[in-house]
């Protein structure tokens, strides 16, 4: 699975990881992660992060 | 409707969004002085330490102006404000008429009035601009002429600034006149374990010390302080916190104190105005914070569309990563021990929840991790008791 980082503040979402803290279990994909859900670093939305090659 | 947005940083564009989202036929023009689109401030010390180029920190591509059909114009410096009139009135002579505007134009550093502060080689680090500027004067890599650098100031964006800082290859020595790190976020055992962890990086530090005078004939040769320690430097950066852009605002006959007073509608003392983000003051608080200023730009868009709004302040939290060491701090961090904490101490690892006297979550700091830390945010918000975190006081 892809990771995706924030362009605002460079937040990285790991697949892997997850997000547990903010209802996102480990082994969620990026496509997974629900509409609302905000990067927890710095609150931008989904639409703000680019896929990390 | 016609709306004017004064300032393109998160505040101004967040509110851009949302009034586009409230209505798909107004008018609405952003106006800043820079010469760029939206950028991401929170990423110009990884700019500076040539991490990343510019292109990078956009965030909102000219596309997406087009997109949204918003008009964006840069470079443009407002003089003056016409309430009476309702227009703006730009440096060369232009006019911008409005409905409703928003005031958005953000902070700048504060330079404290240090002997030789006007010397070549002392910065500050607000925008491209001034990052530019310091990777002009610092050189490249290889010349290392100028390396050794002394930032004056242990905040946030100090600490982030000297770990980009040593990253590319220089010498940093972080002043702070309290006797701490991150005085606004941490208390004394908090900040202990966050410099012994910044410290193993190659940063230095020299706590509780003012700067007395910035030395050198009229470039930076070191700094003098006022318990006798010199440091010999290239360059200065100053990074002693920000002050609110509100001189326009203010000569507009809007009410100023330490910052542009809002309502609990976003709105300042002048009708069809209001005001968001760094510089605002709301029931006698200043933010300046990344995050609180996207939920104030958010709202004051919604107030000005017509939605009924009622804004009672922002809880102070942030997270952050510093050479990938995880901090989260936020609400009361009792520096002063005056509450009812639960603390764990451990080599990399601090942890504090702070409790009012009816048992309740008002704070808390956390130093070496994040696992958990949502959850205290979220009792502080919801004034829950301690019970709800039993866990993370237990194991």
């Amino acid at each position: 699975m892809k990771k995706y980082s924030c362009d605002v503040c460079g937040y990285v979402y790991d697949p892997e990881a997850g997000d547990p803290d903010n209802g996102v279990a480990a082994g969620t994909s990026f496509e997974e992660i629900a509409e609302d859900w905000v990067c927890p670093l710095c609150g931008a939305g989904k639409d703000d992060f680019t896929e990390v090659e | 409707m016609d709306y004017l947005i004064i300032g393109n940083g998160i505040a101004g564009t967040t509110a851009a969004e949302n009034l586009r989202k409230a209505d798909d036929n107004a008018a609405i023009t952003i106006i800043t002085n820079e010469d760029t689109p939206f950028y991401s401030r929170l990423r110009l010390n990884e700019y500076v330490a040539g991490k990343l180029q510019k292109d990078a920190l956009i965030v909102r591509k000219p596309e997406w102006y087009l997109e949204k059909n918003i008009t964006l114009q840069t470079q443009t410096e407002i003089k003056k404000i016409d309430t009476e009139n309702k227009k703006a009135v730009s440096a060369d002579g232009k006019e911008y008429s409005y409905g409703k505007l928003l005031y958005a134009a953000g902070s700048y550093p504060f330079i404290p009035p240090i002997n030789g502060v006007e010397k070549e080689g002392v910065f500050a680090l607000r925008s491209f601009e001034d990052a530019d500027r310091i990777i002009a004067y610092s050189g490249d890599k290889e010349s290392k002429s100028k390396k050794r650098v002394v930032l004056l100031g242990g905040g946030l964006l100090g600490l982030e600034l000297g770990h980009a800082l040593i990253e590319k290859g220089m010498e940093v020595t972080v002043v702070e006149q309290f006797p701490r790190l991150l005085p606004r976020q941490l208390d004394c055992d908090g900040a202990d374990c966050l410099q012994q962890m910044m410290e193993k990086t190659g940063l230095k530090f020299v706590l509780g010390a003012k700067t007395e005078t910035i030395t050198g004939e009229s470039c930076v040769e070191g700094v003098a302080l006022d318990n006798g320690i010199s440091i010999e430097a290239d360059m200065v950066i100053v990074s002693a916190g920000v002050r609110p852009n509100s001189k326009l605002i203010a000569d507009a006959g809007v009410k100023v104190n330490m910052g542009v007073i809002i309502d609990d509608k976003m709105q300042t003392s002048v009708q069809d105005i209001y005001a968001a983000g760094d510089l605002i003051e709301h029931n006698g608080r200043l933010y300046g914070n990344w995050m609180i200023a996207m939920e104030q730009g958010k709202l004051a868009a919604q107030s000005m569309s017509g939605a009924e709004v009622s804004y009672s302040g922002s809880i102070m939290s942030m997270i952050l990563k510093v050479i990938g060491i995880d901090l989260g701090s936020v609400g009361e961090i009792d520096a002063e021990s005056e509450f009812e904490c639960r603390v764990k101490n451990a080599e990399n690892f601090y942890q504090k929840i702070v409790c009012n006297n009816d048992g309740k979550v008002i704070g808390g700091i956390m130093v070496g991790s994040k696992k958990g830390f949502p959850q205290i945010v979220k009792a502080v918000n919801n004034r829950d008791s301690l019970d709800v975190l039993a866990e993370l006081c237990d194991n």
